[in-house]
């Protein structure tokens, strides 16, 4: 009797965990979709935040009311990818089924991962405490943040094209 | 019979055979240093090979005779008879480029410069690396050109091959040393023809360059002096 109910117990449970997984795969799909393109969408606008400073920096004399913008929209962007599991919730990999650089490496090392992400927040902090009349330095911290960028690229995210 | 007397003939002057040894060279050096994320690399090689690229289109216009596309660029009649005759004629040797090579320079002088127009305004997917004209234009349509770039590399390392391949093709069907032809410009041609080719000097190719590379260096500063 008892065997028996224990049985059925199992089966049950199994039925249950198979509707309850879909129900989450479901849902996480989405949800997995979502935060991959709000991620992009971020990286995107980090993108091209970093080309307008850099055409400012590039200029005889780049005005700070052109620089302000620029540095503030990095600085906040990059704090907001360097939340812990904002952007990078698991299952918003390769696996997610839609078009994404992410590298399964992201979840492989976690810790590495968020290290860099740290490294991208700071820099982008300290890029944003220069006063923008001081053009020397902030070309000198645009390019370290630039290198920071690139650095966890090549661990972390697909060769482009 | 004339046609057995083989003279050994200068077709290919100096200026173009640099240009085109050059772009051998560099056409690489751009290739390695975009897989390599060596950026500093790619736009001084970039700013090279536009400057030769320049260099080759002017001296299309003011050069010697067979660097000249009025002499090259022929029509579809000359280029139909010469692919379905001349082509496979193991006697016939071509001056200069034949009607068929002719619009392969063409084709491969608008793919290069397609590539580096479309270089001076590409930017990288993280906005941090990119041409010098690209501040000319946004984020989005830099990105856009990026990936024609990449298209045009594509189509670049096509016609490339195809050139290898016909030169190929001449060397073990026509037994006509092409390269050795680009390397010291003498050809081998039929009977003694009695007009010479008409160079330009030496002295007009510099002074054509300086003034590509100047332009060059202008672009690269972003049109800035």
């Amino acid at each position: 009797m008892r065997r028996l109910s224990l049985t059925i117990g199992a089966a049950g449970v199994r039925r249950a965990a198979v509707i309850v997984l879909s129900a989450i795969a479901a849902v996480t799909y989405g949800a997995a979709n979502d935060v991959i393109s709000a991620r992009q969408a971020n990286f995107k606008d980090l993108g091209a935040a970093f080309k307008k400073l850099g055409d400012e920096l590039k200029k005889p004399s780049p005005a700070a009311s052109q620089l302000d913008p620029s540095v503030a929209r990095i600085a906040d962007l990059a704090k907001q990818l360097s939340q812990q599991g904002r952007f990078f919730p698991k299952g918003s990999g390769p696996e997610a089924g839609v078009e994404t650089g992410a590298r399964k490496e992201i979840w492989e090392k976690p810790q590495e991962f968020q290290k860099a992400l740290q490294t991208l927040s700071t820099e982008a902090g300290n890029l944003a405490s220069i006063p923008t009349a001081d053009t020397t330095s902030l070309k000198a911290q645009f390019r370290k943040l630039g290198t920071a960028c690139k650095d966890c690229h090549t661990s972390f995210r697909e060769k482009d094209d | 019979m004339s046609s057995d007397v083989k003279t050994r003939l200068l077709v290919w002057d100096l200026p173009t055979r640099v240009t085109h040894w050059l772009l051998v060279v560099l056409v690489p050096v751009s290739w390695w240093s975009a897989e390599n994320n060596e950026l500093q690399w790619h736009r001084l090689s970039g700013y090279t090979i536009l400057s030769l690229v320049l260099f080759r289109i002017a001296w299309g216009f003011v050069g010697s005779a067979t660097a000249r596309f009025a002499n090259f660029v022929r029509g579809p009649r000359d280029v139909m008879k010469y692919a379905s005759q001349h082509m496979f004629d193991r006697a016939h040797v071509s001056m200069g480029h034949n009607p068929l090579g002719g619009w392969s320079v063409v084709a491969i002088l608008a793919v290069l410069m397609l590539q580096l127009v479309t270089g001076l305004f590409a930017v990288d997917v993280d906005g941090i690396e990119s041409g010098p004209l690209s501040y000319l234009v946004t984020f989005d349509t830099g990105r856009a050109l990026a990936k024609l770039h990449h298209q045009t590399f594509d189509v670049m390392t096509l016609l490339i091959v195809l050139h290898i391949v016909a030169v190929a093709y001449y060397a073990i069907f026509k037994r006509q040393a092409l390269v050795s032809a680009m390397v010291g410009g003498f050809k081998h041609v039929n009977g003694n023809p009695a007009a010479k080719l008409a160079f330009a000097s030496t002295l007009r190719a510099v002074i054509v360059l300086v003034l590509a590379s100047a332009l060059v260096a202008f672009v690269a500063a972003g049109l800035r002096l």
